[in-house]
């Protein structure tokens, strides 16, 4: 194995471990929130890890062959993270709200500012 | 014809990285979905062309994107392990002053606050946005502002403001 090969896998392991912790995170938090918090989060930096390895895999196969398909492979992978960067965000706030409004509560919280606001909307007492 | 250049340019590059090849007929295939694109979507994205065109502006944006991977990230990321590990946490929902004018600066401290762990934005008004905060040490919102997203807000004020 080439020094170039134990940075791959150093990038694969660390994209393992972190998903690994998301997924613990789902058992180990109580409500859908804090679960938020774990589940998608430990993915994106799993994901990024994982981009990176195959980065460096093309890269390194471009160096050797030549072949400009390689290039084609890291920077769809680069696009493909962008993307996710966008979306991931969005999609953890989008089920946080539509669980908010759809009448899950924060079970454990110790405030919840949000709950207040939108009983002065609707016109009840805090 | 506001804001067809910028549109344009972006979605150029994004088109060549994605076909990752600059034959000539890739590039001028990229040129016309580029101007369709800056010519269909320009005057939704785009209210300033000096603005949007600034090279200062998109410098701030990459070493905002690299301080914010390599710091931000990994400094939550950690704090968020301790947490699944040691199951100590302490959750709640606070409200957050909104500091920052414009859609698209509003739009960057939103996802920059959700993306990294730890926090989550649950919803967004004109003056407060109000965050899932999974360790909750204040209630005050000017303080769980610098505590949340003050360094989130210089920056977007340098890139959109």
């Amino acid at each position: 194995m080439t020094g170039i090969e134990y940075v791959i896998y150093a990038f694969l392991g660390i994209n393992i471990a972190f998903n690994l912790l998301g997924s613990f995170a789902l058992h180990r938090f109580s409500e859908v929130y804090t679960r938020l918090h774990g589940a998608t989060k430990c993915t994106t930096f799993g994901t990024i890890f994982a981009v990176l390895a195959v980065i460096v895999h093309a890269v390194n196969r471009l160096n050797i062959t030549g072949d400009p398909k390689y290039l084609q492979m890291a920077l769809h992978s680069l696009v493909a993270l962008i993307a996710l960067l966008l979306t991931n965000p969005t999609g953890a706030h989008a089920i946080a709200k539509a669980a908010h409004l759809s009448g899950v509560k924060p079970v454990r919280a110790v405030i919840d500012a949000y709950e207040v606001k939108l009983k002065r909307e609707r016109g009840e007492s805090p | 014809m506001r804001g067809v250049i910028p549109t344009a340019l972006l979605a150029f590059i994004t088109y060549v990285a994605f076909t990752g090849s600059i034959r000539p007929f890739d590039l001028i295939t990229g040129v016309i979905v580029a101007l369709g694109v800056g010519l269909l979507m320009g005057k939704y994205l785009v209210k300033n062309d000096a603005k949007a065109l600034n090279p200062v502006r998109w410098i701030w944006a990459v070493i905002y994107l690299l301080w914010y991977m390599l710091v931000a990230e990994t400094r939550a990321h950690l704090d968020v392990i301790v947490r699944i590990i040691t199951g100590n946490y302490n959750p709640g929902i606070v409200r957050v002053p909104v500091n920052v004018k414009t859609d698209y600066a509003k739009t960057l401290v939103a996802n920059s606050i959700t993306n990294t762990p730890g926090t989550v934005v649950v919803d967004l008004d004109d003056d407060y946005m109000y965050v899932n905060w999974i360790n909750v040490t204040t209630v005050d919102p000017e303080v769980a502002r610098k505590e949340i997203c003050e360094d989130f807000e210089k920056f977007a004020r340098r890139i959109f403001e």
